[in-house]
């Protein structure tokens, strides 16, 4: 795993795989005509199965990356290096993402199947230069393949991207604060199908952490986990207790004041051993006590290895 | 200064400094006995090497086994020490006595004996705060007698975690409680404490004896340390009452009832205790040395638990031994042991002879406050090891059946007397600083501490004075 690399946005995309103000009403058609502007330019893949594994990818976790703004991507069998397509469209195109407006910049991303650090360079490439104020209004003011370019590739000619806890984290995960309460716990783990819930208080610093196994941890007391062998209690029904008092149990009672932080700077490489070594579902990345995002090993490796 | 971090944090300047003290002063009290023309070269070494054991545990608590090993090492190259004496010395039997009793301890764990006990104090009816912390206390102690403090006080200390979690109460006060009582009733029997079951090694003293003479003598100073110690918390007690009350009213339960099997469990207790309260009528009825039977009942039990717990055997040998204490304690042994072959002991009992008389009387309160005084800051098992040729050559002129208890009782009653005094000590304070981030301070252990050792050692001196001349010589 490379953990860190020079990007240039100008190494992997050019003037003939930019389409500006396209008329598409659909997804499906936006990635048809980006699949077929790399594939016109390299014609080293088959084009009808990329197409599928780009929509695949969507269907499983739309890549809506930021208001109007799409990175839709593949590995892909064939491919000698990355290939970047990008399109813009003034009317918006519905990317299915839920509670997400239609975006107006789509930047597709095709990497080979063995080099699955290209895409998270890419994206963390992609995601400073969009991510800056007014680049995509920018974006979406010219019409030219040529300006288009232009704005993506001002500034320093090459990025140095590392491949760490800042580009692989998640920024805005459901957190909980610590006067929230054991119901508001029990409604974020089975709404949002999480199992680790970070406490943030109100100045942002990470206080602590939930796994969803702490809610039975309450219902299951100390001096019951001694014996070996439960299966003889048969009349337990500590849970019902546990339901009446949700609203007045604060999640400060029973979160863990133990957690994994790291720096944001931290390689993914030591996260990857973190996550294996100490068998944990999702690491904090924390500047002092003040909390940024949180890695999840699902995520972490969907995106080292299927993203 | 007994935490597990000690020493383990230190910088290396720092640990280097401690360790220059501790050659300084142990080798340095060792020259000027040679000085004194006290001490021969040989018990100058032997003086030496126990000494940076004590001050090892009291500087480097992580690093004590360590201590130990090079100990042995210097004793060994130094001829004060060969490897038969070694072996002889270093009390086999109590280790793997011990090592039984760990065994059958992880077996009651598994089969849910503990589990029982601490339902049964949470299901106590109409309970109150004082009727609770009372019976909880009770049961610690009497807990310890049947298997050991430290066994005793992380049960224990567990379910009063729970209790104070759930009445938003500060554990501190309670578990202090508790782990008084508990080094209380480690001197009740041969189980209690590893300092019981050396002393009754060394003394030949059987399980009939510890019930006959220590066991009454620890339950009246149980009695005085628990009435001690609910006058000295009637505040924090009045506000166990008060949320308890609180918690009733809204119908909500400390922890969840429910009915635990018990049965097993309590069968492989009864099983051991029975098979060690029995040794002795064992040993005469097959013409066994003593203790011998003693010292293998646990290691018969847990092999028969072994044997139906097959799935869980060497979980048990590899988890619930404590192999790191275990190998101190015969590392330990076996340094006493040479200050006994070199004859340290002997000068020491003199010494002792020559400062307090040889009138009982005298001997033992002088042998308890001593005892107490040095165990309530170095492992009670080092003194007593240390000591206990010195109660040996004492009793070749007098009966030594009282001066072993006051051993006994000085050794586990001077636990109490600062929060470094006892193992018991040691794991609750960890548990209670990992569990609800509390403090205890020095001196807020040492107030009721202090007290709580001198009342129960006043009594256990009266009342071994009053049995003194009915026990046999």
């Amino acid at each position: 795993m490379t953990t860190s690399k020079g990007v240039c946005i100008a190494d992997y995309l050019d003037e003939e795989c930019i389409a500006c103000n396209i008329d598409a009403d659909s997804r499906d058609e936006v990635v048809d005509r980006l699949v077929e502007l790399i594939h016109r330019k390299t014609g080293a893949f088959d084009r009808t199965a990329a197409f599928a594994d780009v929509l695949e990818r969507e269907r499983l976790s739309p890549t809506v990356l930021a208001e109007g703004l799409a990175l839709p991507h593949a590995r892909i069998d064939g491919l000698s290096r990355p290939y970047l397509a990008m399109a813009t469209t003034h009317h918006g195109v519905d990317f299915k993402a839920p509670g997400e407006e239609p975006v107006n910049v789509i930047v597709l991303i095709l990497t080979p199947k063995d080099d699955p650090g290209a895409y998270l360079r890419l994206v963390a490439a992609l995601s400073k230069k969009l991510g800056a104020p007014h680049v995509l209004k920018q974006l979406m003011a010219v019409d030219k393949a040529r300006e288009v370019l232009g704005i993506l590739t001002e500034g320093p000619e090459r990025e140095n991207i590392k491949l760490n806890a800042m580009n692989v984290m998640n920024r805005n995960p459901i957190t909980l604060d610590e006067g929230d309460t054991l119901a508001h716990a029990i409604q974020a783990f089975c709404s949002n199908r999480i199992m680790d819930i970070p406490v943030v208080d109100d100045d942002g610093d990470l206080r602590g952490v939930i796994a969803i196994e702490d809610l039975l941890g309450l219902s299951l007391p100390q001096h019951l986990l001694w014996m070996e062998d439960l299966t003889p209690i048969e009349n337990f029904e500590p849970f019902s207790e546990l339901l009446r008092k949700d609203s007045e149990t604060k999640v400060a009672d029973f979160m863990r004041d133990k957690f994994v932080a790291i720096l944001p700077e931290t390689p993914a490489i030591q996260l990857a051993k973190i996550f294996l070594m100490q068998g944990i579902r999702q690491i904090q990345v924390v500047e002092g006590s003040r909390f940024l995002g949180s890695v999840n090993l699902d995520s972490f490796i969907s995106q080292i290895f299927w993203a | 200064m007994h935490e597990e971090e000690n020493g383990a944090v230190l910088s290396t300047k720092q640990l280097l400094a401690r360790l220059v003290l501790l050659l300084l002063i142990s080798v340095g009290i060792g020259f000027s006995g040679k000085l004194f023309g006290v001490f021969t070269e040989k018990q100058v070494v032997a003086t030496s090497v126990f000494l940076a054991i004590i001050l090892g545990t009291l500087f480097f608590w992580t690093f004590r086994l360590s201590i130990a090993f090079l100990g042995l090492t210097v004793l060994i190259f130094t001829h004060c020490l060969d490897i038969e004496h070694f072996v002889a010395s270093a009390e086999l039997p109590v280790i793997l006595f011990l090592v039984g009793m760990m065994i059958v301890v992880g077996a009651l764990r598994d089969l849910g004996f503990f589990t029982w006990v601490v339902q049964a104090l949470i299901s106590i009816p109409n309970m109150t705060g004082r009727k609770f912390i009372a019976a909880t206390a009770i049961a610690s102690a009497l807990l310890a007698c049947a298997v050991d403090e430290v066994t005793s006080i992380i049960f224990i200390a567990t379910l009063i975690f729970q209790v104070c979690n759930r009445l938003k109460l500060n554990p501190t006060p309670y578990i202090i409680i508790c782990v008084l009582c508990t080094n209380i009733g480690s001197a009740g029997t041969m189980m209690g404490n590893p300092v019981g079951i050396f002393i009754g090694t060394k003394a030949g003293l059987t399980f009939g004896d510890f019930f006959t003479w220590a066991f009454p003598i620890m339950l009246a100073s149980l009695g005085s340390c628990v009435v001690v110690c609910l006058m000295w918390y009637r505040k924090e007690l009045h506000l166990f009452d008060e949320r308890l009350k609180d918690r009733m009213e809204r119908q909500l339960s400390l922890v969840p009832k429910v009915v635990v099997p018990y049965r097993r469990g309590l069968a492989v207790l009864l099983l051991t205790l029975g098979f060690i309260a029995s040794h002795h009528a064992l040993e005469e009825f097959f013409h066994l040395g003593k203790n011998s039977i003693l010292l293998v009942a646990p290691l018969a039990c847990s092999g028969i638990v072994m044997l139906f717990k097959r799935d869980r055997a060497r979980h048990y040998v590899e988890h619930e031994v404590d192999w790191w204490t275990l190998l101190f304690f015969m590392l330990l042994f076996a340094i006493a042991g040479t200050l006994e072959h070199t004859k340290v002991t002997q000068v020491i009992a003199d010494g002792f002879v020559n400062l307090c008389g040889d009138k009982p009387a005298i001997l033992i309160p002088s042998i308890m406050a001593t005892t107490a005084l040095g165990s309530a800051f170095v492992d009670n098992v080092i003194f007593v090891a240390a000591f206990s040729p010195v109660i040996t050559a004492l009793g070749e002129t007098m009966p030594s059946m009282p001066l072993w208890w006051a051993l006994l009782f000085g050794a586990c009653f001077g636990g109490n007397i600062t929060l470094i005094g006892s193992t018991a000590n040691i794991v609750a304070i960890g548990m209670l600083e990992k569990q609800s981030h509390s403090h205890i301070s020095f001196f807020q252990w040492l107030k009721i501490g202090a007290l709580s050792a001198f009342v129960a050692m006043l009594i256990a001196w009266g009342l071994l004075s009053l049995m003194a001349p009915h026990m046999p010589h």
